[in-house]
């Protein structure tokens, strides 16, 4: 093979160095990627009752509250608690201390038991006390559960199992964590590579049963999960595109092109993030980080890249005649179609700003730049390397699988069109119609049962949850919640509240008595296991040191928070009380996102009811959760119907201006742009609805992945409409009537779009191998929602077409100006080629004489320096 | 003739194995013998012709969320060669005040500490046990606010870590005798005025607090420092203790250093 040289092709060359540049101008931002938590700083909305209150008790931090999070492990005893049990976990509790000195660590080895004089107050375990021979595990176990403030939260009810809670400064590193606790819990150390491959611990024989609680880890081990996510969905595209595009295709070196322009990419789009962070850019308040969902993302690159690539491949091939320079310029008519589809699909996705969640905002963003690279790359890139390195598509050989699948898709058109003849247009055309709006209406009355379900509480049809332990399935997190959310057990979350007094402190007695009320009524909410606060601790001491139920005055309050102070440490107490405030927490099995709201409402109402000197901040992370589902319900919908009229308008004016370019002196028929546009749209309805009767009955809830599937699959499967409606209406400018028309898009164009539909099912069937559950689910839907489209696309649009032509007035204004308009763009774009060719000609002659110039008194320079030197 | 190479391979490494253990148990004796006379020196420098010690302070415990809390309390030292006797005594701010603590130190022996909170009509005893805890929401621990006014050498072993035209750097390891709240400490001793200028802290084998002596006063030959800084690496918080008020043998009620003192 012959490459040929910068002066034959230095355009092409160029171009192909500029990709070089860009892809190595991506390494620092690739590497600079941040990671973000699935549901952290949810909510775009900034004047969110809960983010606004959750930000206030964050800036609490310089007065001496901290709001941070919290982690523990769980440790199950076997069927008979014994001294050995307590052995062990004085020994965890060590183990733990030894590799998080810089956090606070609490368990029944470090709280302690206030006696009524005497010493210090020592722990519930410490070494000497089970070395002794008096000790009695009955008289311990009556001990311990005469003190609320330990009893049920660091030891279970009935003494089966025991916790060590972490609690984290706000500055944390979630990886380092993750890889102490492998480390602590494997008795090794994982190297950073492992984790790309790994996202579960598996403790050693001796931790075996131990179990890790809470989102800090839950976090990090997404991260890891997320990582071996995308090798695995990467290693997958690239054999999908092997296996798809050089059947598709023809030639090696096309697939291998198109192959390199996805991987491409995908890259950069990755890298695109870091770069955002590293230049400061914020959208809502916040740089763009890396979530899981920038999988959906990464789907709609490889589909889309699928989809530009191979079409475009396709257009050259179709001019056999001239070099590849001159066939590649030809091919110029077919962008017109890459950039309506392009701009349909990046303006659904930026819609996605609408349901107000920040993941799915970035999953929208970034999905929006990786297909703005692929046109770039699809205008220039595939171009360029073609002609620098060949690849042409070889005449396909005759093989009993080809020739299976020409079958198949000849049996598909055709039946296509049997249905769509098989009784007259207008039958079909209200047929269809019909099926199409009883199958919305459908939907807006499972929607409607739905918002009356929430209001009266009751069980809706589609449950709206979006639960992030489905990310980490069967993992030591998902186990451990398991474990704490069986009857008795403590549960898996805690809804923390500061509570403050209206005026004054924490000090006066009757706000503690106050508070403690709060806290028994709070054990009344559906739901609710326990309720903790400090106030159990101070309790229990004013009880032993002062034989008082509650403190009885501001000194004795002061002096029992100090004592706590110096036994627990600054680190815990911190995030337990400040001098304004005591935090509470509910422990509850947090399974379901609504039940977490309501239990929310139902504290601040007593509050506010029962409780005027008080006021309840809600703070914490589980609070967002129920947050963002409220906003998945209620913008969701806004978020489907924003997206059909956006293909419906975007769609009504590629139609017009198309048609006003096509050639219409043989044309009788020609498309109504609205209605042909609101026909494009029309698929989508009709695939969004199937969907949600499959969700329906598959109990699939709609949560912050299937909230995405309208934009994802308009972005995957606008294609299908466009490149029919197109293939149907250049039979009509080719003087078709509709029923021609008809044949012609689907039996001899259409077969394409049955290939696509099946592609882009395959491609996103990908994500069903994805480690998380959500994501796993949506690949499913999202493969059965691409046959929904298909059906859409070929059979409901073409039979809704009928109504939108009508008969075509050869004099119409529009077409004859446009015809002119056409005419003078030609022309005017000659006339601006020649004028540049002429300044790169005049540039070039000017450099020429320049350089001559320069020679010549550099020539004279070393003549007179000769001159200089002799007189010398 | 294997066999006598064989003999004379094994003798040779056992002389060697001998001459180098041997050699290196002495070099330790000799220089822990060194260095624990230079800890010793220092400290007795630290005491040298003081008897009684009042001092007024304010202590600034700065976090790193930027939560400042400032305490004032008064220090009363009775140096005594059979152990001294601290006693601190809180003034505000208002969650504290009142609050008491009696250091009773013994030469072999642990350490006898008491604690007063105001409100409550008995003092109660800080075990061995809990002498590690931080103390007032400071850097301190129980065990350190005795250690600031002198050091129980029999307790530890000493042994220099390095030196350099300014300083020595000396290790000193609990012995197994004594419950030890640090597994290290590493003094950093000036070699000219023998004032101990930085002491670092270690827990396992972690660094956990680095104190620094600074503003050195002198009274005769006794060295006094008026700040002492303490940076915390596991709380991620600095202790700033600055005395603004010295009297160095002052005539001080002996109830100050009883029990009497807590009620």
């Amino acid at each position: 093979m012959k490459i040929p040289g910068w002066r034959e092709n230095g355009k092409e060359w160029l171009i192909a160095a500029a990709f070089a540049v860009i892809c190595l101008a991506m390494i620092p931002g690739f590497q600079a990627v941040i990671k973000g938590g699935l549901l952290t700083n949810g909510p775009l909305n900034k004047k969110d009752y809960y983010f606004q209150s959750d930000q206030k008790v964050q800036n609490l931090r310089p007065k001496g509250f901290e709001g941070g999070d919290q982690f523990s492990f769980v440790l199950p005893f076997g069927e008979k608690f014994t001294k050995k049990d307590l052995e062990e976990m004085l020994d965890f509790h060590q183990k733990t201390k030894e590799v998080f000195p810089e956090y606070g660590v609490l368990s029944l080895a470090k709280a302690v038991h206030y006696s009524e004089t005497g010493e210090l107050g020592d722990p519930y375990v410490y070494e000497e006390l089970l070395d002794s021979e008096n000790f009695s595990l009955k008289d311990w176990k009556n001990k311990v559960q005469e003190d609320p403030g330990v009893y049920q939260f660091l030891i279970g009810k009935e003494f089966d199992y025991a916790q060590v809670v972490v609690f984290l400064p706000s500055d944390y590193n979630e990886i380092e964590l993750r890889d102490k606790i492998a480390s602590l819990l494997e008795k090794r150390e994982v190297s950073k590579w492992e984790w790309f491959i790994k996202h579960d611990v598996h403790p050693v024989a001796q931790y075996v049963k131990n179990l890790v609680s809470g989102w800090p880890f839950g976090r990090a081990l997404m991260d890891a999960a997320l990582i071996s996510d995308v090798l695995i969905l990467s290693a997958l595209a690239l054999i999908v595109v092997v296996f798809v595009l050089y059947p598709m295709l023809g030639s090696r070196r096309q697939a291998f092109y198109t192959w390199l322009m996805i991987v491409a990419c995908l890259y950069w789009t990755r890298s695109t993030i870091g770069w955002l962070g590293i230049f400061g850019f914020e959208l809502y308040g916040e740089v763009i980080k890396e979530r899981v969902y920038i999988l959906l993302a990464f789907t709609a690159v490889i589909i889309g890249g699928i989809s530009f690539g191979p079409r475009k491949f396709d257009a050259f091939s179709y001019f056999k005649e001239g070099t590849r320079r001159e066939r590649w310029k030809k091919t110029c008519w077919f962008d017109g179609k890459i950039y309506i589809v392009a701009t349909i699909a990046i303006s659904s996705f930026l819609t996605l700003y609408q349901i107000g969640i920040r993941g799915i905002l970035e999953m929208g963003v970034l999905a929006a730049i990786g297909i703005f690279y692929l046109v770039l790359m699809t205008k220039w890139l595939l171009p360029a390397l073609q002609t620098l390195f060949g690849g042409e598509a070889k005449e396909r050989r005759d093989t009993w699988v080809l020739k299976t699948g020409e079958l198949f898709l000849q049996g598909m058109t055709r039946g296509c069109l049997w249905l769509l003849t098989r009784f007259s247009p207008q039958v079909n055309f209200f047929l269809f119609l019909t099926i199409t709006l009883v199958t919305v209406g459908g939907v807006f009355g499972i929607a409607w049962h739905d918002f009356q379900a929430h209001k009266s509480g009751e069980k809706p049809i589609i449950k709206i949850g979006t639960n992030p332990i489905d990310y980490l399935p069967g993992t030591i997190v998902d186990r451990a919640r398991q474990f704490l959310n069986q009857g008795g057990r403590v549960g898996f979350g805690r809804i923390t509240f500061l509570i403050r007094p209206k005026d004054g402190d924490i000090y006066n007695p009757d706000f503690l008595r106050e508070v403690y009320n709060l806290q028994q009524q709070a054990l009344n909410i559906e739901g609710v296991r326990i309720s903790k606060s400090i106030i159990d601790t101070v309790k229990v001491i004013s009880d032993r040191q002062y034989g008082l139920d509650f403190p009885e005055n501001r000194r004795q309050a002061m002096d029992i928070f100090t004592t706590i102070d110096w036994d627990l440490g600054n680190k815990v107490t911190s995030q337990l009380w400040y001098d304004k405030g005591i935090a509470i927490a509910l422990a509850v099995p947090a399974n379901d996102s609504n039940q977490l709201a309501r239990q929310t409402e139902v504290l601040l109402s007593k509050v506010e009811n029962n409780f005027p000197e008080l006021e309840a901040i809600p703070f914490g992370r589980l609070h967002i959760y129920h947050q963002t589902d409220k906003y998945i319900r209620e913008n969701v919908p806004l978020n489907v119907g924003t997206s059909f009229w956006v293909v419906a308008v975007l769609a009504a004016i590629w139609i017009s201006i198309r048609t006003h370019g096509m050639n219409f002196r043989k044309r009788k028929l020609v498309m109504s742009n609205w209605r042909t546009g609101i026909a494009m749209a029309l698929p989508f309805a009709f695939a969004c609805s199937c969907m949600v009767y499959l969700m329906a009955i598959l109990k699939i809830p709609l949560d912050q992945a299937t909230a995405c599937i309208m934009v994802l699959a308009v972005a995957a499967a606008i294609d299908f409409n466009l490149h029919f409606v197109d293939d149907f209406n250049e039979a009509l400018s080719e003087g078709y009537d509709y029923l021609g028309a008809l044949e012609y898009a689907l039996c001899v164009k259409g077969g394409i779009n049955i290939v696509d539909i099946v592609v882009n099912a395959l491609c996103f069937s990908m994500l069903m191998f994805s480690n998380f559950t959500p994501i796993s689910r949506l690949g499913m839907l999202l493969a059965i929602m691409m046959f929904a489209c298909g059906f859409g696309a070929l059979v409901i649009m073409p039979a809704v077409l009928y109504y939108c032509i009508k008969p075509f007035n050869q004099r119409a204004k529009s077409f004859v100006r446009a015809d002119r308009f056409y005419c003078l763009v030609k022309s005017f774009s000659a006339d601006a080629k020649a004028l540049s060719r002429f300044g790169v000609d005049l540039v070039g002659f000017a450099a020429q004489v320049g350089w001559r110039k320069l020679h010549l008194r550099f020539l004279s320079f070393d003549k007179d320096w000769g001159k200089g030197c002799s007189s010398a | 003739m294997n066999r006598i190479a064989i003999l004379l391979i094994v003798l040779l490494g056992a002389l060697l194995w001998a001459y180098f253990n041997f050699a290196s148990q002495a070099g330790a004796a000799e220089t822990d013998f060194n260095a624990r006379e230079v800890v010793a020196q220092s400290w007795k420098n630290f005491q040298l012709g003081v008897k009684t010690e009042l001092e007024e302070a304010n202590a600034r415990v700065v976090y790193e969320s930027g939560y400042v809390e400032e305490k004032s309390m008064i220090r009363r030292t009775l140096y005594q060669s059979d152990g001294n006797k601290v006693s601190i005594e809180f003034t505000s701010p208002r969650r504290v005040e009142g609050l008491k603590l009696l250091v009773w130190q013994s030469e072999g022996a642990p350490d006898d500490i008491w604690l007063q909170m105001p409100s409550l009509s008995r003092p109660r005893r800080v075990s061995g046990r809990n002498e590690g805890r931080f103390f007032a929401d400071t850097d301190f621990t129980f065990r350190d606010t005795n250690q600031l006014a002198g050091e129980n050498l029999s307790g530890y072993t000493y042994e220099f870590l390095d030196s350099n035209e300014d300083h020595w750097k000396i290790k000193a390891l609990p012995k197994e005798n004594i419950k030890a709240v640090y597994s290290k400490r590493i003094f950093h001793i000036e070699k000219k005025s023998l004032v101990i200028k930085k002491i670092d802290y270690f827990r396992g084998e972690r660094l956990n607090k680095t104190q620094y002596n600074k503003d050195i006063e002198w009274h005769g030959q006794a060295w006094r420092p008026n700040r002492i800084v303490i940076e915390n690496e596991f709380q991620d918080r600095r202790t700033e203790f600055q005395v603004i008020n010295r009297q160095i043998n002052p005539e001080i009620p002996m109830r100050f250093w009883q029990k009497s003192f807590l009620r």
